[in-house]
């Protein structure tokens, strides 16, 4: 680190004198012989003289002893609201209270006897070639509506974090105000993106899919590296997040994955013999 | 003074119903200016700090004991006035506010600054209306930095404690806000002829 720029990260201590021997000897030696840091010094000095002419409007002493009343209401108004969410908790553990003994215990002697015949049925009936075909049937219906609730989670996953990447991309510092970003708040979607990753890539077994899983852990990288940027102003970690992206081509992969489902949404809807599909096959 | 308020702090969990009001009343002035320095509007000053103390109310029990309560103090104060500029960030002119009542006031007929010195009093107006101006062009974070240092005398490692950051951030944060606001208030500083005095 330079002189100067030393000297001038202890501006802020020694105009209020914080600084310890040693610190005030440095700045005060490097002063009188960089005419730079000098000017640099007298104009914070002079700024901050001039901002302790600034004056706080003072509220009336009658505002101070009654803050408390005023604050002791407001809680008592939030207190209020809590009971009503109580209630149906309340109400319900009151029934089974005040409900005779004998009725409960014959209720509970109707629901075991009512399941215990529901999973007797269930064990010691006769398996029927329908019913199997019934049964594999429904698993394989379960097995595509628990595919195309995967496809949606991971398409969903995509859209949401090329939104985060082009607010990054598109952000410049030089023009822009850092709190237009809404840091805080793209660093709660990274982290809900991250935790979704996890889930999307154990369900990633399909070999077919290996482009997917490889765009998905490129991405929870990036996102990962958005969650924990220290603030707006982190310019350098910014930077970095971006040529990261950049380096990984992501933005490319997104659009090459799009294209895909694209595709394969087209394969599905037009019949064998089109020319879309042979240019696919080929 | 910690032990002090450690003391305070199990009183207040232990269930001691005038603890709390002994803490508000202890830091109710602090809380109110930090978020009046940083929203710089009397209304949300006081939205802001009853906010942090029922805040507070509720979550002491959660409180690190080895943690300087101040310091989580500020730290509550700091981010609600922070949030609640960014969600009034689409109002910007509600800034102003309290210099336009502060103007109303000091016209009026018979207010006693009027009467006794009114050229005085219009350019001490014109100071403050300008430093407001100023900081209101600093970005949130720097203004928080800048008005805990200079008008709440916390220290550099205290605020840095405050907003989780290093001592250097903190540094870097309070000289680029310095810089800024040299640049809006440079007609104070290029005249020496129209500088302010410290009478």
């Amino acid at each position: 680190m330079s002189d100067c720029k030393k000297c001038q990260d202890l501006f802020c201590e020694a105009f209020y004198e914080e600084l310890n021997a040693e610190q005030k000897n440095f700045v005060e030696s490097h002063i009188s012989i960089c005419e730079g840091c000098e000017s640099e010094y007298d104009e914070m000095i002079s700024t901050l003289k001039v901002m302790e002419k600034r004056t706080r409007p003072e509220p009336e002493q009658a505002y101070w002893n009654g803050y408390w009343n005023k604050l002791a209401r407001k809680m008592e108004e939030e207190k209020s609201l809590a009971p009503k969410t109580e209630s149906w908790r309340h109400n319900f553990t009151r029934a089974f209270t005040f409900a005779p003994k004998w009725a409960l215990q014959t209720a509970a002697a109707v629901v075991l006897v009512v399941l215990g015949i529901y999973i007797g049925k269930m064990i010691f009936s006769p398996s029927t070639p329908e019913f199997q075909q019934a049964r594999q049937l429904s698993t394989v219906t379960s097995q595509v509506e628990q595919s195309a609730e995967f496809t949606n989670r991971a398409q969903n996953y995509i859209e949401r974090s090329k939104l985060i990447l082009l607010a990054l991309i598109n952000f410049d510092p030089e023009t822009e105000d850092p709190y237009v970003l809404n840091l805080p708040h793209q660093q709660q979607v990274s982290r809900e993106l991250v935790n979704e990753a996890s889930f999307l890539k154990r369900g990633i077994a399909d070999s077919d899919q290996r482009h997917l899983q490889g765009l998905i852990t490129d991405l929870e990288v990036i996102l990962l590296q958005v969650a924990n940027l220290e603030s707006e102003r982190d310019f350098e970690a910014i930077e970095l997040v971006k040529k990261g992206a950049d380096s990984r081509g992501i933005l490319l992969q997104i659009h090459v994955t799009d294209f895909r489902q694209s595709t394969k949404i087209k394969d599905k809807t037009t019949p064998p013999s089109t020319a879309s599909n042979t240019f696919l096959d080929m | 003074m910690v032990q002090d308020e450690q003391v305070l702090v199990d009183r207040i969990s232990s269930g001691d119903s005038t603890a709390f009001q002994e803490f508000v009343e202890r830091y109710k002035k602090k809380i109110y200016y930090i978020a009046y320095d940083i929203t710089g509007d009397q209304d949300d000053a006081e939205d802001v700090s009853q906010e942090v103390f029922i805040k507070v109310f509720r979550s002491l029990k959660t409180f690190r004991r080895n943690a300087k309560i101040s310091s989580w103090l500020y730290q509550i104060s700091v981010n609600a006035s922070i949030d609640l500029l960014r969600k009034k960030s689409s109002k910007p002119e509600k800034l102003m506010d309290d210099i336009e009542r502060a103007d109303i006031q000091e016209n009026l007929p018979g207010s006693s600054t009027n009467t006794q010195n009114p050229e005085r009093s219009a350019e001490d107006l014109i100071i403050q209306k300008h430093i407001s101006e100023a900081l209101q062009k600093v970005s949130p974070k720097e203004r928080s930095v800048f008005v805990m240092r200079h008008y709440n005398e916390l220290k550099i490692r205290e605020i840095a404690e405050i907003l989780k950051v290093s001592p250097g951030t903190v540094k870097a944060l309070f000289y680029r806000a310095t810089r800024k606001l040299r640049k809006e208030l440079s007609f104070y500083l290029g005249n020496p002829g129209l500088e302010v005095s410290n009478e």
